[in-house]
């Protein structure tokens, strides 16, 4: 048997099909491609190092060597060598495809003059490794060996359904506290776990099986109405998952390399206890020792007689409320069964477990982003055709048409593909039901979160970025917003807090927002922090967005004392730079007392942006389309100034300052000798705004940004660069800098 | 890819690419070499130190562009017609693989170097600047100066363009006004 295929085979094929375009070049006694050739070898040895079918290996080292040689030789090939390496290249074709299908690999031809002629079948077989699981008992928990080699492609399938499973029944058991007898969603939960019992024992995960088997044990009694639904039972499950969540996360690892091969121990004999009490009908309780760590410590404790109903006025519509927990006594149950508002499906359907059979496809996102790189390369390339002169030079009417035909279909298949990396936000915004309840009952706090617009759609790039922040945003709204119910009923507000996260589109891109009706920023706490750090002149004169903008800097922190999760000054800087890194903005509002709002504005796919094509001097720049107000050409003296410097104009009745692009940059061949023979282009960015002074407006263009690499990681002038469609390099102008020079 | 490394106790035998700078021969290790391209339409880079030319457009990825005879303050003039562009490969801290690209006057050839042949740098004392220098060797018949490509490369990597004053990013929020 041969070697499973590894996971750069994609890559290696990928350098296998650039080596033929060079080998179409070479030529006996030239030098072109030598140095390119070279290179893919060694690019082939470093890829391709570890279980590698000898065959294989050897070739490349064969064929280093016949670079080797000719280096060392004339420095240009030979007909030998070339005659060599087309042999060479048509064979490793044919053994990487061999590879991929697990069929045995052909010989080297003959004419290979190493004389190492490797006989077909030999080979190498790996060497089986030891069964998968090996039940070492350590400290009485089982640990888990994986066998990464066999097992790799399997094993992936598993954590990649797993974390799915998972996901659902977490969903799934938050629906079912507030509703525990909704029978439909303790059979999709006790489903899940059948499900991963039944592919944790196919893959010899035994100490997963077994987890999985207590809990669906548990599950199946509530279904038979032998034990009922309660706080700590939900608890216990929920302890129970978060286990396995635990377990399938470290497989996770090992497949990506970190750990490979190195027990994986998870402590559940603990919780298999508690599992089986609860079979029992006794309910233990809760043990000292803090289990997974985002299970809240002590069983929720709700003052009774506060406990009460939700009061209608606090429902909006299209909302998916998850009430955090209470002592579920069927009256109240009946009182948040019929608080639901008339949206019929939320808590009675299992809606949070997915329908899994409707017509989607799992895909590997490197595909996807394959794809979308290719296209993105062959909307370029489309596109330097049709600007190229000869082709323009060419008056055919036919060829005209193709070739706009060719344009629509080729934008077309970009907007399809950009569209296949749009997924709706509701993914990251239902991980934050569980956070909420957690933190609401580790603080004592009752919390209620609102999910509002989940069905938004974003690049799932950006999706799985927001995930941190978000998760820091709403942690800061329950620690440090939402006042205790003691106090909130004291200053006359219900004592149920409200954080609201919403999603919708706007303005081109997309606004998240999160709400909180809790106690508002105290703008002078923190603009005396703001001194006390140092952050800003003692007499300095900010506006109020911008007082909030402090807590945004590093070191910031105005808890008073360093609670568990926030207050330790290292979080909201670095959600901003994540913010920021995603071309994002965030912008906060508050009112002391009543609460505060964070605006996170973010675009809607990382890679394409809508650009005005500006000229100035012989140069051209983009300007991002979402930044740009207006524009227009300023009539002579609409252009005032102030000691005779700088400039500004009257943009709807605000003097804005005008930047002169040319000037500024340094450009060379500037055209417009006055400001009135130039064009203004009013960008904002938060509240500011600034009049850019180009020669021209050249046009609006898409264009696919590109990062420009290292050497301009740090400068702020620049936001990428983008390839125009001649094939040019456009550099995109960063507004937020341009904005405050 | 083992890079061939500028400290003195590891080996820099191995084969080398040489390239012309106005009247000198330099060389850089064959490993770093991705490609070489004919000079090609640079689009410049603002408020950057002039020995960073600014950028190309390589199939698809945007590349720095390096001038060296700048880099080294050498004398500037016309580039040859047979002035071109190497594409240097580097290797970034985290296994990444970063390209730029080097302008240089012509390339001459791939030689094979070996430690006995590389003696390290003359000490001048000051002038010039020799820290990107690995070593020197005669083994060919001319002299040329063997470069540390990496150190040169990764020098400009991540450099901090600070704009004029009074408009750094965050003096509005210390009470400096516009």
């Amino acid at each position: 048997m041969t070697n499973s295929p590894p996971s750069n085979l994609a890559q290696a094929l990928d350098i296998h099909s650039r080596f033929a375009v060079e080998l179409a070049f070479v030529a006996p006694g030239e030098k072109t491609g030598l140095l390119p050739i070279n290179s893919f070898f060694m690019d082939l040895e470093d890829l391709l190092s570890k279980d590698v079918p000898e065959p294989v290996s050897k070739s490349i080292a064969l064929g280093r060597d016949w670079i080797n040689e000719t280096f060392d030789g004339s420095g240009t090939f030979s007909e030998k060598t070339i005659k060599l390496l087309n042999e060479w290249h048509g064979w490793f074709g044919e053994a990487l495809a061999a590879w991929e299908q697990g069929k045995s690999l052909p010989a080297h031809p003959e004419a290979w003059a190493s004389g190492e002629v490797i006989p077909i079948a030999e080979v190498a077989a790996p060497v089986s490794e030891p069964v998968a699981v090996e039940q070492a008992v350590i400290t009485q928990e089982k640990a888990i060996v994986l066998n990464l080699k066999d097992d790799a492609e399997l094993l992936n399938e598993f954590h990649g359904e797993s974390v799915e499973l998972l996901q659902n029944i977490e969903q799934g058991l938050l629906v079912l506290e507030d509703n525990p007898s909704d029978s439909g969603t303790i059979n999709s939960i006790f489903r899940a776990f059948h499900t991963f019992k039944g592919a944790a024992g196919f893959l010899r995960l035994l100490a997963l099986q077994d987890l999985a088997h207590d809990l669906e044990s548990l599950l199946d009694a509530a279904r038979q109405s032998k034990i009922r639904i309660t706080t700590p039972i939900i608890n216990i499950i929920l302890a129970g998952s978060d286990a396995l969540k635990n377990y399938t996360f470290q497989i996770g690892l090992q497949l990506k390399g970190t750990n490979a091969g190195k027990p994986i121990v998870v402590p559940t004999s603990e919780l298999i206890l508690r599992v089986k009490a609860a079979l029992r009908g006794e309910l233990p309780p809760e043990p000292a020792k803090e289990q997974p760590p985002a299970a809240p410590e002590a069983p929720v404790v709700v003052p009774p007689a506060k406990a009460a109903p939700i009061p209608e006025a606090k429902l909006p519509e299209k909302a998916l409320e998850v009430v955090t927990p209470k002592e579920t006594t069927p009256s109240s149950i009946a009182v948040n069964v019929t608080h639901l508002n008339p949206t019929p499906t939320p808590a009675k359907e299992p809606t949070a477990i997915k329908d899994q059979s409707s017509g989607f496809v799992k895909l590997d996102t490197s595909k996807l982003d394959a794809l979308i790189d290719l296209v993105g390369e062959l909307v370029i390339a489309q596109s330097m055709v049709v600007q190229d002169p000869d082709v323009q030079n060419l008056e055919s009417r036919t060829l005209a048409r193709s070739l706009r035909q060719l344009s629509r279909t080729t934008s077309e298949l970009q907007r399809n593909a950009m569209s296949l990396r749009m997924v709706p936000v509701r993914a990251a915004f239902q991980k934050m039901t569980r956070l909420v309840r957690d933190i609401g009952a580790q603080q004592k706090k009752q919390v209620q979160l609102i999910l509002d617009g989940e069905e938004t759609e974003l690049d799932r790039n950006i999706v799985e970025k927001l995930g941190d922040p978000l998760v820091h945003m709403i942690r800061n709204a329950v620690d440090h917003g939402i006042e205790s119910p003691a106090d909130r009923t004291a200053s006359g507000k219900p004592a149920l807090g409200t954080v609201r996260l919403s999603a919708s589109h706007q303005r081109g891109g997309i606004l998240i927002r999160i709400q909180d009706d809790g106690k508002g920023l105290n703008a002078e706490k923190i603009r005396a922090k703001g001194i006390e750090k140092g952050l800003i002149a003692p007499n300095a004169e900010l506006t109020e967005s911008e007082v909030y903008g402090l807590i945004f800097m590093p070191g910031f922190s105005t808890a008073d004392a360093i609670t568990d999760l926030s207050g330790r000054g290292v979080g909201m800087d670095v959600v901003k730079r994540n913010i920021e890194g995603l071309r994002g903005k965030v912008e906060i509002q508050s009112v002391l007392g009543k609460g505060s709002t964070f605006n996170i504005l973010l675009p809607l796919t990382l890679a394409i942006i809508d650009g005005l094509l500006v000229g100035v001097g012989n140069d051209r720049y983009i300007i991002p389309t979402i930044s740009v107000r207006e524009s227009f050409r300023p009539k002579p003296g609409m252009v005032t100034t102030i000691h005779e410097r700088g400039g500004m104009v009257s943009v709807r009745g605000k003097q804005t300052p005008v930047l002169r692009l040319g000037q500024f940059l340094g450009t060379a061949g500037i055209k417009a000798s006055t400001d009135e023979e130039g064009i203004i282009i009013v960008v904002e960015s938060g509240d500011a705004m600034r009049g850019i002074l180009v020669d021209e407006l050249i046009g609006k263009q898409e264009v696919v940004i590109k990062s420009m690499g290292e050497t301009f990681k740090d400068q702020n002038l620049l936001a990428g660069a983008a390839v125009l469609g001649d094939g040019s390099v456009g550099l995109i102008l960063d507004v937020d800098t341009l904005v405050k020079l | 890819m083992s890079i061939l490394a500028t400290t003195d106790n590891k080996t820099k035998t191995g084969r080398y690419l040489t390239f012309s700078l106005g009247h000198e021969s330099y060389g850089i290790p064959v490993l770093n070499v991705r490609e070489i391209i004919r000079l090609c339409a640079i689009t410049p880079v603002p408020r950057m130190p002039t020995h960073i030319k600014g950028v190309i457009n390589l199939r698809g990825t945007v590349i720095a562009v390096l001038d060296l005879r700048a880099k080294f303050q050498l004398s500037v003039g016309d580039y040859s017609d047979r002035a071109c562009i190497i594409v240097v490969q580097l290797n970034g801290p985290d296994g990444s693989k970063n390209l730029m690209g080097a302008i240089v006057d012509a390339v001459e050839e791939v030689v094979q170097l070996s430690d006995d042949t590389i003696e390290p740098p003359p000490d001048f004392g000051g002038a010039p600047d020799t820290q990107y220098i690995m070593g020197v060797t005669t083994s060919t018949g001319s002299v040329k100066t063997l470069l540390d490509i990496e150190k040169i490369f990764l020098d400009d990597a991540s450099i901090t363009r600070s704009l004029p004053e009074g408009s750094a990013r965050d003096t509005n929020l210390l009470g400096q006004g516009k």
